[in-house]
């Protein structure tokens, strides 16, 4: 079968397939590593695959659409997003009206809210694929009967049907994602060594975090990791395939979760001489057994991309982050910094509970510790975590209508107002917190005397720029006086319904075989 | 691995913490709760919620406490599962 996996376009420098749909204030872009592998799984299965990648490089509608309809394909895979939903489903109807395809959607959105998309998708999604969705869409491709495919929802006379769940999936069959099917370059990121490459280590997260879709919607809450050998294997393969790159993302969340764990793959990558010819990075917690740090910055990890989330313990209670304190962030940040780790602190305001003095807090907290850089954004509550439903059954969420999640420049909306501390407090202490972290003269100087290599010269270069652009963008918006209104998706509809005929040569990259 | 409830927790029983838990991993008897080591994901969730520090990590429990490891396994498995919050038996202590 030929199936084309599209990453719809939705405005410049929307990031799909991150943990927040929307317009990153780094600008950066997220490679579609879960994508890519299902794209894999249905390559192995002998099926003609393309992969669009229309929104890491910024395509018009027009050419998100005519590029895929370009590609004639049986059947349409698209990552939907919460925010994007209304435009992914426009650009899903004319695709099908013009190639004549099933379509089928994936990801966190669709999984959330089968009944919603079904319905508002009426006559255009075909099946909505919750979870894991590697082996549902291979069997779509290898033909399986609709109720014999496990995992699947469909449409039968005009029910929606939704088959029982498929078993987690055995990380271990998994294939390597078909990085063949994109180039490194087109994601952008200001803190990684570019061009780089993600990894995911493995599925499912032993975490509670009310605020985090992963485990509550896609892999669970039992961790898999893959096997090392695997992980390290994969890198060698990445290697091989885009030698140019020069850092390699693991994007699980708990890559050390599990001690042996990264005990085998920091020494396969050592025993590999990977360590010498890339450097790697991964996320973090605060309560890894610091004495895993030495290995891991020996077998060449570079910058560790740190959940610190909360200057308050009562912060890190009420959203469940179990298992951290302020006071282990400290430790485990001045250990990473003594032993020469990059450190990206990732902070959060808006918590349930969240006051002027708690913000403060956090703001200090993030001063307070040996960071490199960090990034601030407001609690963000999606459907399908328990933190949208609290806040929902308690009037938190300000958002009516899916559209209401971006601002209109495609930046995430704070979208949670709590009596004490609004939604407009979030976005004040956010902007406060990134401009008090990065203006003083330390953290100016620190940014400066680092500067080890034309590369990263270019990386905080970028870093610069985007917190330049996002303040100036606030400033201009604010003079001009601007509604805060949906103008963003507005125009993105408007730009796909008005699609031209005239179909362009947008170059795409087809399977290596 | 796994998280454990101890002594503290008997005669208590004030539940909050089986608010928390992700995947429902508490069980209850008359008179204390008990987690089931083979579902519990070690998240930590529940530690703060309990008023009386009646749960562990089982790298963090005390040594007067090791006999509620082999206690929450084996009880766990023959008691129902709790998953809402009910009144306490006692006012924990402060």
């Amino acid at each position: 079968m030929k199936v084309v996996i599209l990453n719809p376009s939705f405005g410049n420098d929307f990031v799909r397939v991150a943990r927040w749909a929307a317009k990153s204030r780094g600008r950066v872009q997220r490679h579609p590593e879960y994508l890519l592998t299902a794209a894999q799984v249905l390559i192995d299965a002998g099926h003609d695959t393309h992969f669009v990648e229309a929104a890491a490089r910024n395509f018009t509608a027009e050419e998100s659409i005519n590029t895929t309809v370009d590609l004639k394909p049986e059947l349409l895979v698209m990552h939907v997003t919460t925010p994007s939903i209304y435009s992914d489903i426009e650009q899903a109807k004319i695709i099908k009206s013009r190639a004549n395809c099933k379509v089928a959607f994936v990801g966190q959105h669709a999984t959330a809210e089968i009944d919603n998309t079904f319905e508002i998708g009426r006559g255009v999604v075909d099946y909505i694929l919750p979870r894991e969705y590697d082996y549902s869409l291979r069997d779509i491709a290898n033909g399986v009967p609709d109720d014999k495919n496990l995992g699947l929802c469909w449409i039968k006379d005009g029910k929606v049907i939704k088959n029982m769940p498929r078993p987690d999936i055995d990380v271990n069959e998994l294939p390597f994602p078909a990085w063949q099917l994109i180039q490194p370059e087109w994601y952008p990121d200001g803190g990684k060594k570019f061009p780089f490459l993600t990894l995911i280590t493995g599925r499912g997260c032993n975490n509670a975090c009310t605020f985090c879709r992963d485990p509550q919607l896609m892999y669970g809450y039992k961790l898999r990791n893959r096997r090392a050998d695997l992980v390290v294997a994969e890198m060698e393969h990445n290697l091989k395939l885009h030698p140019q790159i020069r850092e390699i993302m693991f994007e699980t969340d708990t890559f050390a979760a599990e001690r042996q764990h990264v005990i085998d793959v920091c020494n396969l990558i050592i025993e590999k001489g990977i360590n010498k010819r890339i450097s790697w990075s991964c996320n973090m917690r605060v309560n890894t057994d610091l004495s895993l740090l030495p290995l891991m910055r020996q077998s060449g990890c570079r910058m560790l991309m740190t959940g610190f989330e909360f200057g308050t313990d009562e912060n890190l209670r009420v959203i469940r982050k179990g298992g951290v304190s302020v006071d282990m962030a400290h430790k485990y940040s001045d250990e990473a910094h003594r032993l020469g780790f990059t450190i990206h602190g990732c902070f959060m305001i808006g918590a349930p509970g969240e006051t002027k003095e708690s913000a403060r807090k956090t703001i200090d907290f993030a001063k307070s510790m040996p960071l490199d850089t960090i990034q601030i954004t407001g609690v963000a509550s999606y459907p399908g975590t328990s933190l949208y439903k609290w806040a929902k059954e308690n009037n938190y969420i300000l958002a009516k209508d899916w559209k209401d999640w971006l601002t209109e420049a495609g930046e995430q909306r704070t979208l949670l107002s709590y009596p004490q501390f609004s939604h407009k407090d979030i976005d004040e202490h956010i902007d406060i917190g990134l401009k008090e972290f990065y203006l003083r003269p330390k953290q100016i100087w620190n940014m400066f005397i680092t500067i080890n290599s034309v590369g990263d010269f270019l990386r905080k270069l970028h870093g610069f720029k985007a917190f330049v652009h996002y303040f100036v963008q606030k400033m201009f918006r604010a003079l001009n006086g601007k509604k805060m209104d949906n103008q963003v998706t507005t125009k993105f509809l408007s730009r796909t319904i008005r699609v031209r005929t005239d179909a362009q040569n947008i170059p795409v990259l087809t399977p290596v075989h | 691995m796994a998280h454990i409830v101890t002594e503290p927790c008997i005669k208590c029983k004030y539940t909050d913490c089986v608010t928390v838990c992700p995947v429902d991993c508490f069980h209850e008897d008359a008179e204390m709760l008990t987690i089931d080591p083979e579902v519990c994901i070690d998240c930590g969730a529940c530690i703060p919620e309990c008023p009386v520090q009646a749960i562990y990590a089982d790298s963090d429990l005390p040594e007067k406490y090791k006999s509620y490891t082999a206690l929450n396994a084996t009880k766990s498995k023959e008691l129902p599962v709790i998953t809402q919050k009910k009144t306490p038996l006692a006012e924990p202590k402060k």
